[in-house]
């Protein structure tokens, strides 16, 4: 009996655990006084954030204080990182900013874009979420291919707003078909996700491989799915207008465009 | 004495100077004021649109008070009724607009006023599709302007839009206001082409009749 009850309450505690282990917890809030957040990125351990409202770059370190600005950005967007050097997608000037070392050039890319709103890269593939356009402009590596196309049918585009490129798979953020459409690198549409969430505006994402995030704007909150679609946490209390995430070292970064913050939560 | 008169030549040079500057440059202020632009992909939207005016100069919008500003040639003499149309187009909805001319004059859009008819008011609610701050700003501006109409609140969760308005005032009429500016009300349907013109965070769920 002695056993039994000893498995029992052993059970129980690996279980307690288990369940901690599954869900994000709130750890902190990040208030960013005059920033409005539009897209995050991290690079050599500090966060940079797109101020679309005032044309900026905003360097800041892990505990949300700012470093850095950097002006003149026309319209930043969802921004990225690749070997040292950020890339930033100007929706008022229809290109992408490479920003290295405090100098600005411009990402060469043969189709005319209008509004790129996310842009993302997997060893030398490159994605951009062509806003306007509903599309997306892939490179593979060695050509430049279109996915997608305006419509909501699966494999139809209306609004893409954010973009991921993992080994097999595109991931992209159909902001006003309201759900987020896996693609494989040929542009085949192989998941659509979130449809009964009823979202109002997925206009940020991040995958990792394991869970996908994506900010459901105007109902302020953000939702953390599987692969296979299934829905696994709403994430809601406090975030105001979620733009955007992130997970880096194990802590998931949510940042707010009205709310003008940056919560981080972690398992 | 003499300092005197010389900063008195000093401030007539500084003041002509000024004056010719302005000339020059022969631009009027443009300022308007457009509500509900709560989602930074519409709002830039808008300052694209806007751009589409030849000759537009120094746009700047701040998204939070709704505020665009800009320049524009004075020979073109734009009128607030083009500004309007624009923003329109654009899909927004403009509260009020003012232009400054070149020689100082300054011209402002017209407030509505509404000459209410005797009667008492009454209150009703119906359903009206919509998603966001924009489509609040458009969906009451809609019902305002009709006639009778005193006052007009849109719940974005709920999606009812609460109109005080005379009692003489139909339903019906206000639900029509309302689809002529995009959105599906509870028994009249916005025409296609005009949904389809609605910035993109405004598309909202068509309804089925």
């Amino acid at each position: 009996m002695k056993h039994i009850t000893v498995v029992f309450i052993s059970l129980l505690f690996l279980s307690s655990c288990n369940s901690r282990n599954t869900e994000w917890k709130q750890t902190s809030i990040l208030k960013l006084d005059n920033i409005s957040p539009i897209g995050i990125t991290v690079q050599d351990n500090y966060l940079w954030v797109s101020d679309g409202d005032n044309n900026r770059l905003v360097k800041l370190d892990l505990q949300g204080k700012i470093v850095e600005t950097f002006d003149e950005f026309q319209r930043p967007m969802h921004l990225t990182n690749k070997d040292g050097v950020l890339y930033i997608p100007e929706y008022g000037s229809d290109s992408i900013v490479k920003f290295e070392g405090n100098k600005k050039s411009f990402l060469k890319v043969p189709e005319k874009l209008d509004a790129p709103a996310a842009i993302d890269f997997y060893e030398e593939e490159i994605a951009i979420a062509d806003f306007y356009n509903h599309r997306i402009v892939y490179f593979n590596g060695k050509d430049w291919k279109i996915i997608g196309k305006k419509g909501n049918k699966k494999g139809e585009l209306f609004y893409p707003t954010d973009i991921k490129i993992e080994k097999k798979k595109i991931v992209v953020a159909d902001a006003y078909n309201n759900r987020v459409q896996l693609f494989d690198k040929e542009g085949n549409s192989l998941k659509v996700i979130g449809k009964e969430e009823k979202m109002n505006a997925a206009t940020g994402l991040f995958s990792n491989g394991k869970e996908i995030f994506i900010t459901d704007f105007e109902n302020d909150r953000v939702l953390v799915y599987n692969y296979e679609g299934t829905l696994l946490q709403i994430i809601k209390e406090g975030l105001n207008k979620p733009i955007d995430a992130l997970v880096f070292n194990d802590t998931l970064y949510i940042i707010n465009y009205a709310g003008k913050s940056i919560f981080t939560f972690n398992k | 004495m003499n300092k005197i008169f010389l900063i008195l030549i000093a401030s007539i040079f500084t003041l002509n100077s000024v004056t010719i500057n302005a000339q020059k440059k022969g631009v009027d202020q443009i300022t308007a004021k457009v509500d509900g632009l709560g989602c930074p992909f519409c709002a830039y939207g808008l300052e694209k649109k806007m751009k589409e005016f030849k000759g537009i100069k120094k746009m700047k919008i701040d998204i939070e008070t709704g505020i665009l500003t800009f320049n524009f040639p004075s020979s073109e003499m734009l009128s607030i009724e083009k500004i309007e149309a624009q923003v329109n187009k654009a899909g927004y909805t403009p509260i009020n607009i003012e232009i400054k001319r070149m020689d100082g004059t300054l011209e402002t859009s017209k407030q509505d006023t509404k000459v209410a008819d005797v009667g008492d008011l009454k209150t009703i609610k119906f359903f009206v599709a919509g998603n966001c701050g924009m489509c609040k700003s458009r969906i009451e501006k809609a019902a305002k302007e009709v006639a009778g109409v005193q006052e007009a609140t849109w719940n974005q969760k709920t999606k009812l839009v609460t109109v005080k308005t005379f009692k003489e005032v139909l339903q019906n009429d206000i639900e029509k206001a309302i689809a002529t500016a995009g959105h599906d009300t509870k028994n009249e349907k916005a025409k296609d082409d005009t949904y389809s013109e609605l910035p993109v965070c405004c598309l909202y769920e068509r309804i089925e009749y």
